[in-house]
């Protein structure tokens, strides 16, 4: 595979109808894949806020090169529940009514819904439940007149596409959760069960994100690995080391590489790059900030570049000061309390990859927005 | 920024959804316990000779909020008028500090757009004591006065006194999850 193309997006357009395309956007309380598996089908992975507009970032992306997601999307897979990594989801699923929604099916369990009602009622307006969009999303798929939710498993088909005009024949595999994922994400949430007399609080994150949904699409010669926030344990009945172990995985090497837990050293397996990747595939990450830090760090960016020198992420901004102004009064004040005030999430940037249609499905194109660079620009600012 | 007195006292509006808030007993309980806390105390009045002092409510950006407690015109002292507010929830904590979101309540914010490490310090003892990853408070900036006319600058943070879980509210959610996990159509 050669060196992809780069080039700054000024107009967006609709890949043509046999290419295949890959988009990558974040971050916005979350991050969001949208691929295009030819012919105007489109599966989206996942939400995340366009932070300018307050819309869902696929959403409003669609809506800039013409696609009608009730049309277009056949897919929609999950695999976070918590509101700070999937705002906008639930928008995205009642946009989408003839799409399959997949999730690992520990979400389906009563054990989660009990956790779903137990903290989605916190009483107050202002500040989200945690579980705000997960418990619309169930609510919502709770009608019988919808497609059945499909559940992610290790090595399950969800999604298999034959031929189609200009397009090739496109299977999606989800390669996890796998079993003690499943068991272990489920003593997790019966861990928040919240006791007698205690306060309301908002729902914590849980971590590792048990739920998480790998994901391998393969369409015509082109493999893709959606790394999602899956992360390592050192288990080999878990995380990475499951999949790679895998007898039952689908085979070959991916060339494109949607890079786990943004970049993360928690996320990261040699054998997943020795193994299920070609050499110097193209990488694609998002940043994730939280209380002042960032993923991925200066380790993670030359491990990642050691392995992918062609690596892209959707923006090369770190979380800037807040900039609301405020009175001299109140912004004195706020100095005296807490110093500075972050913003909690820079603008959202995305990284969009074209291949060259059936004629030349090895050739990529890598579009960026305004914030968006190689992985290489981080490593510059900083120095 | 509007300084509320007795003799200007809005009535309570029952109907209103005040600040983000539902208009519930809690949330009138805890706009009480709010606002009293930041202004002086009935022991601090007393030192001043004042024999009894009913505290007077700040108007914040969002009006009808005032509980029913209508004080004397003859014995207002106290005032605050809010310059900002906040809702934030706790990311994390560490020895020294704890890391909150915090959603612009003045403006009318929906999304949690800033961050802050705030001192735990600057907690009262017993927020110190039960706050966690999800605590919720509000954060307000405004400036006091006192009888005497003085004005103060002042930042106070409240932990919210939400609602507690009981046993019977958790059983019932287990039973109502079981049966809406049977009808969730999966495949």
């Amino acid at each position: 595979m050669g060196k992809p193309t780069e080039c700054r997006m000024t107009k967006l357009s609709p890949p043509n109808s046999d290419q295949i395309e890959l988009t990558l956007f974040g971050p916005g309380y979350g991050e969001c894949v949208a691929v295009h598996l030819g012919e105007n089908r489109w599966i989206v992975v996942d939400s995340c806020l366009n932070t300018k507009t307050g819309n869902p970032a696929v959403l409003d992306y669609f809506n800039e090169i013409g696609i009608s997601p009730q049309k277009a999307v056949k897919l929609i897979i999950i695999s976070h529940w918590h509101d700070d990594h999937v705002r906008g989801l639930s928008e995205i699923v009642s946009s989408c009514p003839k799409a399959s929604v997949c999730c690992s099916s520990a979400l389906t369990q009563s054990e989660f819904l009990s956790h779903v009602l137990n903290y989605q009622n916190i009483m107050t307006k202002t500040t989200s439940s945690g579980v705000k969009e997960i418990e619309k999303i169930l609510q919502i798929l709770s009608d019988p007149s919808l497609p059945p939710i499909k559940r992610a498993l290790a090595n399950r088909t969800v999604l298999d596409l034959p031929a189609k005009g200009t397009a090739n024949s496109c299977v999606v595999t989800t390669l996890s959760p796998s079993d003690k994922e499943y068991d272990d994400f489920l003593k997790g949430i019966a861990a928040l069960v919240p006791s007698d007399k205690k306060t309301k609080i908002r729902a914590p994150s849980l971590s590792p994100n048990d739920a998480a949904v790998a994901i391998w699409i393969k369409t015509g010669g082109v493999k893709m690995l959606l790394g999602s926030d899956l992360e390592e344990k050192g288990e080999s009945s878990s995380g990475w080391s499951a999949i790679v172990q895998s007898e039952e995985r689908p085979r070959g090497r991916a060339s494109i590489f949607k890079i786990p837990h943004h970049g993360s050293g928690t996320g990261h397996h040699d054998k997943v790059w020795s193994d299920m990747m070609i050499e110097s595939p193209i990488a694609i990450l998002s940043p994730f900030y939280n209380a002042g830090k960032m993923l991925p760090t200066d380790k993670d960016i030359a491990r990642i570049l050691s392995l992918a020198p062609k690596s892209y992420i959707t923006t090369r901004y770190p979380a800037p000061k807040s900039k609301k102004s405020r009175t001299r009064s109140v912004e004195r004040t706020i100095r005296e309390t807490v110093g500075k005030m972050r913003a909690v999430q820079p603008p959202m940037g995305w990284v969009s990859l074209r291949n060259g249609g059936k004629s030349n499905p090895d050739s990529w194109t890598v579009k960026l927005s305004a914030a968006g660079s190689h992985l290489n620009a981080l490593n510059e600012k900083k120095g | 920024m509007i300084e509320q007195t007795a003799a200007n006292l809005t009535p309570y509006n029952e109907t209103a959804s005040p600040l983000g808030l539902g208009s519930t007993t809690q949330d009138q309980g805890f706009l009480l316990k709010f606002y009293e806390s930041i202004v002086d105390d009935l022991s601090a009045a007393k030192r001043h000779g004042t024999p009894s002092v009913d505290t007077t409510y700040a108007k914040s950006s969002i009006p009808d909020i005032f509980p029913n407690k209508i004080p004397n015109p003859q014995e207002t002292r106290y005032s605050f008028s809010v310059l900002q507010e906040w809702e934030g929830y706790v990311v994390s904590i560490s020895t020294e500090t704890f890391t909150a979101r915090l959603t612009d309540v003045t403006r009318n914010c929906t999304i949690e757009e800033e961050e802050a490490d705030f001192p735990l310090t600057d907690l009262e003892d017993a927020d110190r004591l039960r706050i966690s990853p999800g605590s919720i408070f509000r954060w307000v900036i405004g400036y006091r006065r006192s009888p005497g006319g003085t004005k103060d600058r002042s930042s106070r943070i409240v932990f919210r006194n939400l609602p507690a879980w009981t046993t019977k509210e958790i059983e019932k959610n287990r039973h109502d999850a079981t049966e809406w996990a049977s009808q969730l159509n999966v495949e």
